[in-house]
């Protein structure tokens, strides 16, 4: 057998080569986009494949994209054989069902890499586009019900074939969604990405041979799962259960939304099922398998090799078992655009169930709902539609050991960041920032407490709608072992009378010229009983102001 | 007078390079840092390398001092004024992880605690005109809050003072007023780029190393003069330049990377004396460990970089420093295994084997206790080291716990630091995609020599070179820095709304700018002066070396300005950076724009309107390059050893038989095969079975890997 041959230098060096060149695929799109999604919320991922539709690396946007990232390839070769691909070829793919699992913006492209005339691999990106056409700008909505009222759907369209663009299919493009110019750019960057990652993947086979690259990647895919499969035998073997609620699917709000998961750790593998969850619903809230196994990737890469870099082999010790037409499996034509809140939620369930397999592991339960604000209008100098989307950070759990973090943005979107105000504001003149802080008295209580959320509050200098989607307050931040719960996320909007309107979910909410949006997110919750927190702790948190008197003395019985 | 010198204070040894210009001649010297009073150590090291201060016509200095504060949390007590609504900004940052898959990821703690973070009313448009004014009243309420909590230190950051700095310099008016001995950061003046977080954490940790800095830069001076220096005092920067005492005084955050970025500096020097392009610089001191490429004799800078989680936006050569120093304590865990720093014991208390009251077994005594230093030649043999203290910390703290013998203990003690180390030059070569065995490795510091032969072996690197002296060559690399300002200034403008005349204007801005880093100085006596009237009208109309040569009196061959745009399309968020030297050409910065981003990303969209981010200034002046004498020739025989003793070969994992070399007896063109334990001064080169070491021109040790 040759591959024991391989030197483990030369194994090193083409597996940080590949990482290397899917790093400067990630670079490439970061720097062209033209899409502050893509852009600063990092939005979007990239990596490249062996002919198996193995991922041999990878280039983090969003880290939740780590793992479906290789299954509109398959989906294509299903669809249309292998002999569809042709060496310049690009396909574009955002089908929810098959292969996507997000909501219809996410769109994949990828091509095929041959070397030597034989396929060698693939390399794809997957970007949010801003808009994608159907009932409204931005295309998501909180209450469609049919995913073609979401926009444009792609099925392994060939964008490029043999080198040259199909015109075609850019001109259907281009007259159905709003930020065409936009969005064609992104297009545009979403092909450098492609093509960079292919000429920088002919780089390596170049300089090392087909045959040395491809066997380094099969060594060091096997060490991956080596490495995970070890760190899974570190867990006590047995089956862990998580369930939880999210608020309701945009249509029929009185009815909460169960995701159920079972774990099953057993010598060096885990089984993440999905049994008992919802069926899916009628409004915009499901996901397709496609994302709910990469969720459970990231789960499996927090558990097990956090700090090594992403390839097939990491996953290989994980098994997902995602009931068909369930809220977690969605198929047509269950619309998709609020696909994150089944993933954020399942993602922290997934946390909670093994808080008792790794008690020095696990914090309890975060904010996790970045309950996105998207708002859109006429630019007053360009008298053109923007669109101005933020995430928002909130708190993360109490943990074992100390206070959980304040305001960090959700688990999957670990790497997005903020919008800075100077950022926001020099782009957008019809938007000021008047606050960007703390929320006082978000954590919830507990020895150790949990982090805060924030408050962020707009002015509108001229007329905006506003489209929000709050979750989170059916199954709020839990406590762990006694800890109590996190607060609530909300959005207020403050009228030039005064008068207050509190929303949760909305689809183009009228906002009207002088009034003020306050966002405030949802904090952690807390670990352990409050009583048992240092009293210290709890005057320190008020004199700094993280704590009112009034809460120190509630939940703490602490006298300030 | 004819004296530069060079010195550089690290955490356990301050160095010195004295190079006399007239003669070409070049001495150094080095003392152990004194943590509690570092100029002792300066003045040490003068006495030793018997330098007649009154000699020297510049000082090149290179500190730790502000990076100790930031990474030791010593620094001053600091408060924060903001815009209202805003003071979070500091503790929420960007909201994002750096360690993607942590669920249970810390983010640093923010240097101001949040009921030091003051805010303001007052508020300026994305344009820079003003909404509502400064509230003076309402900044004096909130500043006498301050009485009482002995801050040390303030830092001003208002929104968009970027594009009008006016209130923030009002409001450090009225904070220098009622706030005297309190050092005053203000952000326009530390770095003019939007994203509020990012200027933020730049002007904190300037305030949070300012007043230990200004003490001590203080203490320096005077020290010098009185001691009768006349000439120019300046110090190394991040960027891998030089710039004046004053300039240093108000932007310490320049600073923070002084030493090893002088070391780094000289290793670019060094690969233009050699003629060898790509090089890997492995520095090795008593605290870190630090490693950056040059390639074709360049180094790489960046505009921002992170000390230990807090973004800085300031250019800084492309470094990475691990915690793996000489001093650095060895230590068991919990679990039962054997771990290496962070903490380090310094040159106070010092490794166990210095008995300067150490007691924790470090790496060093690790090296004495496996025979790779000689206790008696240690520093030359004028510091001896107590090798049965060494060996003894080692039993007790770390060969007793882990059930292993003496020798075995403290082999694990030098893989553990080999390996930590190696991953830091992996991370910046194979991380990157670059083949480490394209490089050869430059070690220097006291550490260097002695590991770098086994870090290039673990990642394949064939040849390793260790300069002349290297134990103080970051001290040599200070003779090699030029003169350097740079200023970053975001103004986003289209393209198209701007011309030449209208960025000459700003370039012009931007130079008296830097030209007054040295604020606050009379105009009378400032030395800057010449450097303004230059500014004010297009550099080539004056001579530049006349007034760079008076000013620095240093032999200035002489001045280079840098100024280039950050451009990108409108909607995008990234920009590509232009050369735009020439202001006249400004009309083609469209064209080039559209050419770079196509070469870079595969296309371009001239049909889509340009933005311009940033303009960028950089104004670099050489100081006549640093030589490297060439030594005397080998006259045939083969070198003789000094002796041989027994030296744990970390290779072969035994212990055997090492010949020993004195290096100065070393002649070019002699040849030595390992095992070999090369001495000098400050340091001992390690080389193991079927390694071949010869001896370049100009000193150097080429060594080539078996």
């Amino acid at each position: 057998m040759s591959i024991g041959m391989h030197d483990p230098i030369t194994v090193e060096v083409i597996r940080a080569a590949l990482n290397a060149a899917a790093e400067r695929m990630r670079i490439t799109m970061i720097k062209t986009a033209y899409n502050h999604i893509i852009s600063e919320s990092l939005d979007f991922g990239c990596a490249i494949f062996d002919a198996d539709v193995q991922m041999i690396a990878q280039g983090i946007g969003l880290p939740v994209f780590q793992g479906h990232l290789g299954f509109p390839i398959e989906a294509t070769i299903r669809d249309r054989g292998l002999d569809a691909f042709h060496e310049g070829d690009l396909f574009i793919h955002n089908d929810p069902y098959t292969g996507n699992g997000n909501h219809v913006n996410d769109v994949s492209m990828f091509g095929p890499v041959f070397w030597e005339g034989e396929l060698t691999g693939f390399v794809a990106v997957k970007a949010h586009w801003s808009d994608i056409g159907g009932a409204v700008p931005s295309s998501m909505q909180v209450s469609s019900t049919d995913i073609r009222q979401e926009g444009l759907r792609f099925q392994s369209v060939r964008l490029y074939s043999r080198g040259e663009p199909n015109e075609e299919v850019f001109r259907v493009i281009r007259a159905n969604i709003r930020t065409e110019s936009g969005t064609l750019k992104d297009v545009q960057a979403m092909i450098a990405v492609c093509r960079a990652g292919e000429q920088y993947f002919k780089e390596i086979l170049a300089k090392y041979g087909r045959k040395q690259v491809l066997d380094a990647t099969r060594i060091y895919m096997d060490q991956s799962e080596q490495r995970a499969r070890a760190a899974l035998r570190n867990l006590p073997a047995g089956v862990y259960h998580a369930a939880g609620h999210f608020d309701n699917d945009g249509i029929t709000l009185d009815q909460p939304v169960r995701v159920e998961l079972a774990i099953t750790v057993a010598d060096g593998s885990l089984t993440v099922d999905f049994t008992g969850s919802s069926p899916q619903v009628a409004g915009p809230f499901n996901c397709g398998d496609a994302i709910t196994i990469s969720a459970c990737r990231m789960l499996i890469k927090c558990l097990t090799t956090p700090a090594d870099p992403v390839d097939e082999g990491c996953f290989r010790p994980l098994t997902v078992i995602a009931p068909p037409r369930s809220v977690v499996a969605a198929q047509e034509p269950a619309p998709t655009a609020r696909y994150f809140v089944p993933v954020n939620l399942l993602l922290d369930l997934g946390l909670r169930a093994l808080a008792d397999a790794m008690p020095d592991g696990i914090p309890a339960g975060s904010y996790a709902d970045q309950m996105p604000t998207i708002l859109f209008g006429t630019h007053p100098d360009t008298g053109k539609l923007f669109i101005q989307g933020d995430l928002n950070a909130g708190g993360t759990g109490g943990r074992p050991a100390r206070d959980g973090e304040s305001a960090l943005i959700i688990l999957a979107g670990s790497t997005a960041r903020n919008n800075p105000a100077e950022v926001v504001e020099s782009r957008n003149g019809a938007i000021r920032i008047l606050r960007y802080g703390l929320r006082e008295d978000s954590g919830g209580a507990g020895r150790y407490r949990g982090g805060l959320g924030i408050e962020r509050v707009y002015q509108f200098l001229a007329p905006a709608f506003g489209t929000f989607t709050l979750d989170r307050k059916v199954t709020p931040p839990w406590g762990l072992r006694g800890g109590r719960e996190g607060a609530v996320n909300s959005v207020e909007i403050t009228a030039r009378d005064g008068a207050v309107r509190s929303i949760r979910k909305a689809t183009m909410h009228p906002i009207a010229a002088g009034e003020t949006l306050r966002v405030r997110s949802g904090g952690g919750g807390g670990y352990g009983p409050p009583a048992e927190r240092d009293p210290e702790a709890v005057r320190r948190d008020v004199a700094e102001g993280y704590v009112s008197e009034k809460v120190a003395r509630r939940d703490y019985g602490v006298q300030v | 007078v004819s004296l530069r010198i060079g010195v550089d204070i690290g955490g356990t040894f301050t160095d010195l390079v004295v190079l006399d210009e007239a003669t070409g001649a070049v001495g150094n010297a080095k003392a152990l840092s004194t943590p509690r009073d570092l100029l002792e150590g300066v003045l040490r090291c003068i006495e030793g390398a018997r330098v007649d201060l009154a000699d020297g016509h510049l000082i090149v200095h290179g500190t730790t001092v502000a990076i100790n504060a930031l990474l030791e949390r010593k620094g001053a007590r600091t408060a924060l004024l903001t815009t209202e609504g805003f003071r979070d900004v500091l503790e929420i940052g960007r909201g994002n992880y750096t360690r993607m898959y942590d669920v249970l990821y810390r983010r640093p703690e923010a240097l101001v605690r949040r009921g030091l973070r003051l805010e303001v009313p007052e508020r300026l448009d994305a344009r820079g005109q003003v909404l509502r004014a400064l509230d003076e009243a309402a900044l004096r309420a909130a500043l006498s809050r301050l009485t009482g909590e002995d801050v040390e230190a303030l830092a001003i950051v208002l929104l968009f003072s970027y594009r009008n700095p006016a209130h923030e310099r009002r409001a450090a008016e009225i904070a220098t007023e009622m706030l005297p001995g309190v050092s005053i950061s203000i952000s326009h003046r530390i770095t003019q780029e939007w994203r509020e977080y990012e200027r933020t954490s730049t002007t904190v940790v300037n305030a949070y190393v300012q007043p230990t800095m200004e003490r001590y830069l203080g203490a320096l001076d005077r020290g010098l003069r009185a001691r009768g220096f006349a000439g120019r005092l300046l110090i190394t920067q991040s960027n891998g330049g030089a710039f004046a005492l004053d300039a240093a005084l108000s932007k310490p955050v320049h600073v923070i990377e002084s030493g090893p970025a002088a070391g780094a500096t000289g290793c670019a020097r060094l690969s233009a004396v050699l003629g060898i392009d790509r090089l890997i610089s492995f520095d090795m001191g008593g605290t870190t460990a630090k490693c950056a490429i040059v390639e074709r004799g360049l180094l790489r800078t960046m505009d921002e970089y992170h000390v230990d989680g807090y973004p800085l936006r300031i250019p800084v050569i492309d470094i990475k420093e691990v915690s793996a120093g000489g001093g650095t304590v060895a230590w068991i865990d919990a679990g039962g295994a054997l771990n290496l720093g962070p903490q380090s014991a310094g040159a106070d208390p010092g490794p166990v084997c210095y008995r300067l009251g150490g007691n924790a077994p470090t790496v060093t005594d690790a090296n004495v206790a496996l025979g790779r230093i000689d206790p008696q030649r240690f520093l030359g043999g004028e510091m001896p080291l107590d090798l049965d203290a060494a060996l003894t910390a080692i039993e007790k703290h770390l060969a007793g716990p882990l059930r292993l013998g003496g020798t075995e203990a403290a082999a694990g003690v030098v893989r553990l630091a080999d390996v930590k180390m190696a991953l830091a030059v992996r991370s910046i070569t194979t991380e990157r995609g670059l083949d480490p065995r394209e490089y050869a490795l430059v070690a220097y510091g006291g550490g260097g020599p002695l590991h770098a032969v086994a870090i290039a072996r673990e990642l394949g690197i064939p040849r390793v070179l260790v300069p002349p002296s290297p134990s103080t060559f970051s001290a040599w690399g200070m003779l090699a820095t030029d003169m350097r300002h740079d200023l970053v200034r975001t103004v986003l403008e289209k393209l198209a709304a701007t011309d030449a005349t209208w960025a000459a204007q700003r370039f012009a801005e931007m130079a008296i700018e830097l030209r007054g880093a040295a604020e606050g100085e009379p105009s009378q006596t400032n030395p800057d002066l010449c450097e303004a009237k230059r500014y004010s009208v297009e550099p080539s109309q004056t001579n530049p070396d006349l007034c760079e040569a008076k000013r620095y009196s240093a032999p200035v061959r002489g001045s280079n300005i840098r100024k280039a745009v950050d451009l990108r399309y409108v909607g995008q968020e990234h920009t590509v950076t232009i050369d735009a030297a020439d202001v006249a050409l400004w009309d083609t910065l469209r064209t080039q724009f559209d050419a770079a981003h196509k070469r870079a990303y595969g296309y371009a969209a001239p049909d889509v309107e340009v933005e311009l981010l940033n303009l960028r200034l950089t104004m670099v002046f050489p100081l006549a390059p640093a030589p490297l004498p060439l030594i005397e020739r080998a006259t045939g025989s083969a070198p003789a050893p000094a002796g041989s003793r027994r030296i744990y070969s970390t290779a072969a994992q035994d212990v055997r038989e090492f010949s020993v070399f004195r290096r100065h007896a070393l002649r070019a063109g002699d040849v030595i095969a390992g095992p070999a334990a090369i001495e000098e001064a400050g340091t001992t080169t390690i080389i193991e079975t079927g390694d071949v070491l010869s001896i370049e021109a100009h000193g150097c040790l080429d060594i080539r890997l078996a």
